[in-house]
């Protein structure tokens, strides 16, 4: 089994994920959850999705993974038992406490350990199992050889990040945030001190520890191959055009792995729109080798511009050819997009006359968020977007 | 002053072995050993030859993260040193070490409630408490444990840990020459850090020395232990003796952690 695992900040992002291939997303509740300032999903919304995953043939996982002072714990097991009622397919976890009340309700949702538990060892995995976990989300400072071996001396599933921002620290031990500011970092209030710049000594020369993000694209097909479960991107709190693009790449290159038909030129070709679709550089960190001076920033960032997502497509008529549009970016005439989405191949197109939405032509769609309509041949699907073109699979070639 | 009962309690790391003497002359018994290339952010560490070669009442440290390798080499010699027991942050090494030892488990900033620990005491002889909570918090936790735990009580708390080198990400970058220890400020703020690394890992430690004198009113604690790394002996005797320290503060005993912004402090 070989699982494409999406973060899903809400529940319109729980869809985008899904619709752009993800076969399970993973979401935060409105409590018990280390993003505890994000929007997260409420009993509803997590029925909702879990309606809509399930009618998908898809999964849902709900992160239970903060470090529970006392006082945290009230509700706890009423909300497991709710979680459970309503089909979550599994929690993830990091505090034993949560996983003896797993076994002690006999939940049917699985148990699998969350990155903040730092496995990586068999012999961990091992104990985690005997407690009944199905799946271990392994430490990011799993090499190729840690997860191999892991894989043959225990047969877990294992989750594996491919995908996103990384901490300096191990997961889970960095309180730098409580130190700063009070705020908790094991409870999801982390401040993010690891981006901070410092001083250091006297010296002139600022230090920082920011480290760089983590991208496995060229790592997925051996990682496959070493028995690798679920791919898991990050970034509960990304927009849907990130979500969109990152999904459907690893996507692609996940099937692309399995049908033998990834190729040099689509591995390159998957980086360069994934990097341009990022604000931060990234790289393979830890599973070839550790991490040098070239995996963290250090001053003079020049990360690409993000306004490449032009619109949301809202509409489609095959009659007139009339494609409706959400603007997210400015675009006019004359603009060399690419559509993508479900079900559709990355397509180029030039943008003729552009109208609002009561049909009066317009120089160039600049409000955000504003209805826009164009003529198109090309057969969109409504949750396609556009973007700027700047990136052609036979520059790779 | 401490009284003898509590003095011997106190378990502290031990930065060289003529410091023995001097804390068994003011009544401390309990010395803890870090041990070399397992352990991590100590100022020494041990042989297993060096460790076996003391004949105190002894605890070793193990408190680094184990990959596979590091594990399989562990499981190979653990079990070969004399000591009483070991405190150790890898879960995975919690059915590795024989019975005859006490099992102490160490996970660094974990260990924040009492259902947590109960569950790890059906593991495990004891358990370190984390750092980061308060005074009420320790309390109350330590009215409901089911056996006695181990108090972090003196010494530079550790706040993070990084399998990176970043001192050495750092020099090289800018070319520079190799210091293995320093400290950091924000260039915001007066936040200050001191950032050590060792065997390629890097260790952020408070730029205070924590004072747990408080907790020394408190019941139910096996072990108040004292990491007296980049500490002066003296310093720590007279804080055994007096509960004082220069540059130290209580940590988080009056200051409690949040999380959400919305709806004001939880």
């Amino acid at each position: 089994m070989v699982e494409l695992l999406s973060p899903a900040g809400d529940l319109e992002r729980l869809k985008f994920a899904f619709m752009y291939g993800a076969d399970a997303v993973y979401i935060g509740g409105q409590n018990y959850s280390l993003r505890a300032n994000a929007k997260n999903f409420s009993i509803d919304d997590i029925k909702e999705g879990v309606t809509f995953a399930h009618s998908l043939n898809k999964k849902v996982y709900v992160t239970v993974n903060i470090v529970f002072h006392e006082d945290d714990l009230e509700g706890i097991k009423e909300y497991l038992l709710k979680l459970d009622e309503i089909g979550v397919d599994a929690i993830i976890v990091s505090d034993i406490a949560i996983m003896k009340l797993h076994q002690d309700l006999g939940l049917k949702l699985e148990l699998h350990i969350s990155t903040q538990s730092s496995v990586l060892n068999h012999e961990a995995v091992k104990f985690y199992q005997s407690l009944g976990a199905k799946r271990i989300v392994l430490a990011r400072e799993a090499s190729r050889d840690d997860i191999k071996t892991i894989k043959d001396e225990t047969g877990a599933d294992l989750e594996c990040f491919v995908h996103g921002a990384m901490c300096t620290s191990t997961s889970g031990r960095c309180v730098l945030s409580n130190y700063a500011t009070l705020r908790d970092s094991n409870r999801g209030g982390c401040v993010q001190v690891c981006r901070f710049i410092f001083d250091i000594n006297s010296s002139d020369k600022p230090f920082s520890i920011t480290p760089k993000d983590l991208n496995m694209v060229v790592n997925v097909p051996e990682m496959i191959n070493i028995g690798v479960n679920s791919f898991k991107v990050e970034g509960r709190m990304r927009s849907i055009y990130y979500i969109a693009t990152v999904i459907k790449t690893y996507r692609e290159i996940i099937d692309k792995t399995l049908n033998n038909s990834l190729t040099d030129a689509y591995i390159k070709y998957y980086q360069a729109i994934l990097n341009r679709c990022a604000n931060r550089d990234s790289a393979p960190q830890f599973f070839n080798r550790k991490p040098t001076k070239d995996e963290q920033y250090y001053l003079g960032r020049q990360e690409e511009s993000n306004q490449d997502f032009l619109g949301l497509i809202l509409d489609y008529n095959k009659e007139t050819k009339e494609v409706t549009i959400e603007e997210r970016n400015f675009f006019t005439e004359g603009t060399v997009v690419e559509f993508f989405g479900p079900n559709l191949d990355t397509q180029e197109f030039t943008l003729g006359t552009i109208y609002d939405e009561n049909n009066n032509e317009v120089d160039a769609a600049r409000h955000p968020r504003g209805i826009y309509k164009f003529k198109c041949d090309i057969e969109l699907t409504p949750n396609s977007m556009m973007r700027l073109k700047n990136i052609d699979i036979r520059d790779f070639l | 002053m401490l009284v003898q009962e509590k003095k011997t309690k106190i378990l502290v790391s031990i930065n060289n072995i003529e410091d023995i003497a001097e804390y068994k002359k003011v009544g401390v018994t309990t010395f803890l050993f870090a041990l070399k290339d397992y352990s991590v952010g100590y100022e020494n560490t041990y042989t297993i030859d060096e460790i076996n070669n003391i004949n105190e009442k002894k605890y070793v440290l193990i408190n680094r993260l184990l990959n596979t390798k590091e594990i399989e080499e562990l499981k190979s010699i653990i079990n070969t040193i004399k000591c009483d027991g070991f405190i150790f942050e890898d879960v995975g090494l919690i059915n590795n070490i024989n019975d005859t030892y006490e099992k102490i488990l160490f996970i660094n900033h974990f260990n924040t409630n009492s259902s947590t620990i109960n569950t790890w005491l059906t593991y495990c002889d004891s358990v370190v408490l984390s750092s980061e909570l308060t005074y009420d918090e320790y309390k109350t936790i330590l009215s409901k444990v089911n056996k006695s735990v181990v108090l972090n009580t003196f010494g530079y708390n550790q706040v993070m840990y990084s399998k990176r080198s970043l001192l050495t990400n750092y020099n090289e970058h800018f070319n520079q020459d190799k210091t293995y220890k320093n400290t950091i400020k924000d260039k915001n703020s007066e936040l200050r850090f001191k950032i050590l690394e060792q065997n390629g890992e890097t260790i952020v430690l408070s730029n205070s020395i924590f004072n747990g004198s408080r907790l020394f009113n408190l019941d139910n604690v096996k072990y108040y232990m004292f990491n007296t790394s980049y500490i002066n002996i003296d310093d720590v005797i007279n804080f055994i003796n007096t509960g004082n320290i220069d540059n130290s503060d209580e940590g988080f005993l009056d200051k409690p952690s949040f999380y959400k912004l919305k709806g004001g402090n939880k």
